[in-house]
């Protein structure tokens, strides 16, 4: 990490922070869709679990690079 | 609410959200929280305050206990401001601003106040993800999950509310049963009450409330009770709390029929009562 990026603010990726962003995101989305009427309360089954995957998938792409032992 | 978020489902659906709150507190204290265990040696250390000098000079050497300070590693990851404080503030803005044409007309639903926290949380999250440090707004974003479930559930769950009403002893039931909803079991109307003595009238329900109307000119022998947290008024005798049980007597007079009334019920509330005849 160089000195710019460090007084900018920026870092390498949270993965907690955007596990959770991802989830919460899209929790909030299901809620539009649900008040909105494009999906009723029987939709919930299937697609409560939607952000969960997203956010597990979100954070294992943003992982994958450290797996391969580049400390980004 | 966490009773029912962790014993229950929502919407049917057998959706762990009880765990899933669990599993996020857990996720938050590990990343807000440094490991101690790792990446912050010691910032002191004494250099072999107790090695024994060689032989040959152990009258004319001392080795003096030497501090060497060692620079403290820094997280990458905890570089940048602290959004907390300032996503704190733009959810106040948003929420106020929601409030505001909430007020001026606009039909905005009461679930829209913590759902607009919940994805305040997610972009302030996002952002915190790459810049910036977002410590304690996954805890906030949890408490408006659980709230936006709460308000969601109240807005769209409309109780099945089933009415039965009587009106003669033939008809009569000897059981009426509804699993959620609000059970109304109206036995004024029946005009033959004397046809009523010696019976007994079995009212379940599993949540929501049982109201029982009896006809007047009628002994009514009650025993009503409740499993989990609600309340019971059977003729004008109140109890509530959690496991409450009401047996009680309401004596028209000592020529008029007896009916025995059970009712049970595992949240919620019983009514008994007496109506027109």
């Amino acid at each position: 990490m160089n000195e710019q990026t460090t007084e900018s603010g920026r870092h390498p990726v949270n993965i907690g922070h955007l596990v959770m962003g991802v989830a919460f995101l899209g929790l909030a989305v299901i809620w539009a869709l649900i008040e909105s009427g494009a999906a009723s309360a029987s939709d919930l089954r299937w697609m409560l679990p939607v952000p969960w995957v997203a956010a597990g998938a979100v954070g294992l792409v943003a992982t994958a690079p450290r797996l391969r032992g580049s400390r980004d | 609410m966490l009773v029912i978020l962790l014993g229950h489902t929502w919407w049917g659906s057998g959706y762990p959200w009880g765990l899933l709150i669990v599993a996020g507190i857990v996720a938050l204290i590990a990343t807000t929280f440094p490991r101690r265990d790792r990446g912050a040696p010691p910032a002191e250390s004494l250099t072999d305050p107790g090695a024994v000098p060689p032989a040959s000079q152990t009258q004319t050497y001392a080795v003096p206990p030497t501090y060497v300070e060692q620079p403290r590693p820094v997280n990458p990851r905890k570089k940048g401001p602290i959004l907390f404080w300032f996503a704190l503030a733009v959810m106040a803005v948003a929420l106020g601003v929601l409030g505001v044409v909430d007020l001026a007309g606009a039909s905005v639903a009461p679930s829209a106040y913590p759902a607009l926290v919940l994805a305040l949380s997610g972009v302030f999250l996002l952002l915190g993800a790459f810049w910036g440090r977002a410590g304690g707004i996954i805890l906030v974003g949890l408490l408006a999950a659980a709230a936006t479930v709460g308000a969601t559930i109240g807005d769209q769950w409309d109780p099945h509310r089933e009415v039965v009403r009587p009106v003669n002893s033939a008809v009569v039931q000897s059981s009426y049963h509804l699993d959620a909803g609000n059970l109304v079991v109206d036995l004024s109307q029946v005009t033959d009450p004397q046809a009523l003595d010696g019976r007994t009238v079995h009212v379940s329900g599993g949540v929501g409330h049982l109201d029982i109307t009896v006809p007047t000119g009628v002994n009514v022998v009650t025993h009503a009770s409740i499993s989990g947290p609600g309340g019971i008024n059977a003729f004008g005798q109140d109890s509530g709390g959690v496991d409450t049980t009401v047996d009680t007597v309401h004596r028209a007079g000592p020529q008029a029929p007896t009916l025995t009334i059970d009712a049970d019920l595992h949240i919620g509330a019983i009514d008994l009562a007496t109506g027109a005849n």
